[in-house]
């Protein structure tokens, strides 16, 4: 056997550990993370315990006897038995930036969870990259929920060596290290989700009223609203009734802030039918805009209501507004014909309405690498067609579950895709092949054989590819295991 | 009576010895009886009894050195002096372990002592070693340092390889062998660099494994002095389909020399690739039907050369009782971002694989500093000014040299930037031990 493991600085590439002892023991691949998982054995040798700590999340490379790149990722624990001790370190739970989420107990009314600032170490970060943790109070006051904050940061911010129980080891493995490595992918499970609200909307309870296009004084309506992330809006709903039976429709529309007035252009817009509305009370109606608007994050818009007939004293339609003004982030204004101009609705009240928007799916893919894949040089894909999906607001999440729960709707055309880091640590996404595409065999010995017939050196470039088994259908390899000392290889582990 | 010692290879011949025969033995020694075992195991279990008489310091002596080896093994080696050969074989020690007889330190306090050895060993005996002559178009049979430049073409010397004519024809076993690798370009520092060998029979054509880019008949063929053969191609193209650079045909001795191997492909560009959205496979046409696709290597930007996924040849694991057919081997490119794509790439080698090292630099090796490698230690390290220092870390199987046949040595250089300079020399010295499972 002569694999090679190297150990890199992850930034400029520097060798940290050139030990040509060390053999991989166990290695596995699959098609969400490409490298998964490895399992190094080392002799002890120059490095302790303290000095393997410093290098947790650098860069580690397993090279085949050929010479190939077969495996690449970051250091993430090292344990060591010796005699009747085992020691560890690691840093799946190091924290060096910490948050709290609570639920405020000194305000009873309060219902959403408040989160508090982040919390940094920042030599921490500096050595092993940022690594964010999120924790949950059910019942916390601010104050609480900080200093809860500062004792995690200070008790997380850096990987500590544990005494353990003894370990399972041979006695020829005694005083070895063993390296446990994750694929880069994994760094992304590094960072929380900030979340992205896909809805601006005002749905309380209604606590007024404002009629619309039965007198001059209100022609026109229109609610200013802030938009936080770039998105592309798609529905809009608002709570109305009719009032006696108007013959034109409402039209809806979308317009830019012209100093802190409604542009007068539509960007895009929809009509409601009378048909669809009630006299006695007021329904929710939503409708998908004709064309899906594109709005700016950081940007004042205007959602705009006029009649398109005439105006009508006894026909007309009447919004639900909120009285309490409950939205902080605009404000409602009316038209006078009268005056031809904007003017402030008295008593001051905001329109309940809701506006969904839309990112694309592979957009969306981009955004969380951008913001959680700090080791990964950026995403690539070659999966077609995508969808518009409403974003992924969930604050709790991690980077990689966010990641999986985009790439598990496949494309547009209904394929799963497959996904994994590649030697220059780019994410790459590709669609899954069909069964039809199979090239490789298994042959009785369970070796893979190739398209020449061969024996496929490198199993592991068969994940993602379909395999076809002597005398049996196709099946797919979503994954595999290889012991590199023995040759065993576990498929679809 | 058989000269038979154990110790260590690293030491002077003084100290590094007990003598297990012979007078010439610590004080004590009454006999011993070395129970050999021919075996075609990789290693062999076998017993020495050692008797010894003496006062108590004399036995004592005995004991710490044998307590000593059996710390150092496996730097432990057997030695036997071959009578025939007028030399020593060596086998390293895998374990070793001391035996007493019942009744050890009555025995021991009467100042009498028998002791059982339980060693196990590499089957195969290694001899003295000896300088090999090294020849390529700079010279032939030269020891004292071949120089092999960084690529192949018409030009005097311009050679990446040197050959070692066969040593011995009747030994069945590989030789054993050191390279010495000596920096003695004047620019940049030696960094990554790869060497790979492949035996061919006696009286056969030498395989020649590099191939020039303006000869794949693709692309505009443009001449310069820094490439190889004076010239290197380049090729544009659009779009995101694979995009073959250039076609070679491998012939049917060349394809049948490789033997079921595998070769390394190392693609050099004469400018290195900007974009990191570039790929290169090598696909395998027979009979102008594609039979073969290799796994796409990801380019790194900004290299100068890029290493691709090995390729077993010829396809199809042949019983090889006559030659393989010829292969046209394509190499091909994807670049997945959008606009016009340029490749401007040089020439590529096959580096075999019968046996291969490749070195990734730690420091590099600057000019004037050496590279051992030696496969009987199973170390590398590197030398300034008979200094020792790690300036590589190995990977790869590891090169032996087959006794009985020509085996032809590629290797390729690059530096700390990624640059795979044409005109980048090493000198190369070589020595080698034969084996024997019969000493």
């Amino acid at each position: 056997m002569s694999w090679a493991v190297e150990l890199l600085d992850r930034e400029n590439g520097r060798f940290l550990n050139s030990s040509e002892r060390c053999q991989p023991v166990k290695l596995s691949w699959d098609d969400f993370f490409g490298p998964k998982e490895a399992l190094i054995v080392c002799p002890a040798e120059s490095l302790s315990m303290e000095d393997w700590k410093l290098r947790l999340g650098q860069d580690l490379r397993i090279y085949d006897p050929q010479g190939r790149l077969a495996w690449w990722g970051y250091l993430e624990a090292v344990s060591q038995s010796s005699g009747n001790l085992g020691y560890s370190v690691d840093i799946r739970k190091m924290a060096n930036r910490v948050a709290v989420r609570y639920r405020d107990s000194v305000d009873d009314e309060a219902a959403a969870f408040a989160q508090t600032a982040w919390f940094e170490d920042l030599e921490s970060q500096a050595i092993y990259g940022l690594k964010e943790a999120l924790f949950t109070l059910n019942q916390a006051s601010q104050n609480s929920a900080e200093r809860f904050a500062q004792m995690r940061l200070a008790e997380k911010a850096f990987p500590q060596i544990r005494l353990n129980p003894k370990g399972q080891t041979s006695k020829s493995e005694a005083g070895h290290f063993h390296l446990f490595c994750k694929g880069w992918m994994n760094s992304l499970s590094w960072r929380i989700w900030p979340g992205v609200n896909g809805r601006i909307e005002n749905t309380v309870m209604p606590s007024g009223f404002q009629p619309l296009g039965n007198t001059g004084n209100n022609l026109r309506l229109a609610q200013s609203f802030l938009v936080r992330d770039s998105l592309k809006f798609n529905r809009i709903s608002v709570r109305l009734r009719k009032a006696g039976e108007p013959a034109d429709k409402l039209r809806l529309s979308i317009q830019a802030d012209s100093a802190g007035k409604p542009s007068g252009l539509a960007l895009t817009s929809v009509l409601i039918s009378p048909e669809d509305l009630q006299s006695e009370s007021y329904s929710w109606q939503s409708l998908n805009f004709t064309l899906p608007v594109e709005l700016t994050g950081g940007k004042p818009y205007w959602l705009a209501a006029e009649r398109s007939g005439a105006l009508n004293a006894g026909n007309y339609y009447q919004l639900a507004v909120d009285e309490n003004l409950n939205f902080k982030e605009g404000n409602l204004l009316l038209f006078d014909q009268t005056t031809a101009g904007w003017k402030a609705r008295l008593p001051e009240a905001d329109l309940l309405f809701k506006l969904n928007g839309v990112r694309n799916q592979m957009a969306q893919m981009r955004d969380v690498v951008e913001f959680g894949g700090k080791f990964l040089r950026g995403i690539e894909a070659q999966i077609g067609e995508t969808f518009d999906l409403p974003p992924v607001s969930e604050e709790v999440w991690d980077c990689l579950r966010v990641f999986r729960f985009l790439l598990n709707y496949g494309n547009a055309d209904a394929s799963p895709l497959c996904s994994g880091s590649d030697p220059n640590r780019k994410l790459q996404v590709w669609q899954r092949k069909s069964a039809s595409m199979a090239v490789l065999r298994l042959d009785e010995q369970a070796r893979l054989i190739n398209q020449a017939g061969q024996a496929v050196d490198a199993p592991w470039q068969a994940v993602g590819e379909w395999i076809v088994p002597d005398a049996a259908r196709p099946l797919y390899l979503r994954g595999l295991s290889l012991e590199p000392s023995t040759g065993k290889i576990l498929f679809n582990p | 009576m058989t000269n038979l010692s154990i110790g260590r290879l690293d030491l002077s011949d003084e100290v590094a010895w007990l003598n297990l025969t012979g007078n010439a033995s610590l004080q004590g020694l009454i006999g011993s009886e070395y129970d050999f075992q021919p075996s075609e195991e990789e290693t062999t279990k076998e017993t020495i009894k050692i008797r010894l008489r003496g006062s108590i310091a004399q036995l004592r002596l005995w004991l710490d050195h044998l307590e000593n080896f059996q710390r150092l093994v496996p730097e432990v080696f057997l030695r036997i002096w071959k009578d025939n050969q007028e030399g020593y074989a060596y086998a390293r020690l895998r374990k070793l372990s001391l035996q007493t007889q019942s009744g050890h330190l009555a025995s021991l306090e009467k100042g009498s002592l028998e002791i059982k050895l339980n060693i196990e060993r590499d089957t195969l005996f290694f001899g003295e070693e000896f300088p090999l002559p090294l020849s390529n178009g700079s010279g032939s049979r030269i020891i004292n340092g071949i120089t092999l430049f960084n690529h192949d073409d018409e030009g005097l010397g311009h050679d990446n390889w040197f050959r070692i004519d066969e040593q011995a024809p009747g030994l069945k076993n590989p030789i054993l062998l050191r390279l010495q690798i000596e920096n003695n370009f004047s620019g940049s520092a030696l960094a990554d660099f790869y060497f790979g060998s492949l035996p061919y029979a006696v009286g056969e054509v030498q395989p020649t494994l590099s191939f020039e880019a303006e000869n794949g008949g693709l692309g505009t063929v443009i001449g310069n002095d820094r490439a190889s053969g004076g010239k290197y191609a380049q090729l544009r193209w659009s779009g995101k389909d694979w995009q073959t650079l250039g076609s070679w045909t491998l012939g049917p001795m060349l394809v049948s020399q490789i033997n079921s191997g595998t070769v390394l492909p190392i693609v050099r560009f004469f400018n290195p690739v900007a974009s990191s959205a570039l790929q290169l496979r090598f696909v395998v046409k027979q009979q102008g039907l594609l039979v073969f696709e290799g796994a796409p290597a990801q380019v790194r930007p900004g290299e100068g050369f890029e290493v691709l996924d090995p390729l077993r040849l010829p396809l199809g694991e042949l019983p090889l009782r006559n030659y393989a057919l010829q292969h046209q081997l394509l190499l091909q490119a994807k670049q997945s971002d959008s606009g016009e794509h340029v490749v401007e790439w040089d020439d590529f080698l096959l580096l075999p694989q019968s046996g291969f090292l490749g070195f990734h630099a730690l420091s590099g090796l600057t000019r004037g500093q050496k590279l051992i490698v030696d496969e009987m230690s199973g170390k590398s390290w590197s030398l300034q000014d008979s200094l020792e220092f790690k300036s590589h870390n190995k990977i790869g199987s590891g090169i032996r040299l087959q006794a009985k046949t020509p085996q032809i040595f590629y290797c390729f250089q690059s530096d700390a930037e990624g640059a795979a300079m044409i005109e980048r020399t090493v000198s190369v010295r070589a020595w080698g031990r034969k084996q024997w499972r019969l000493p």
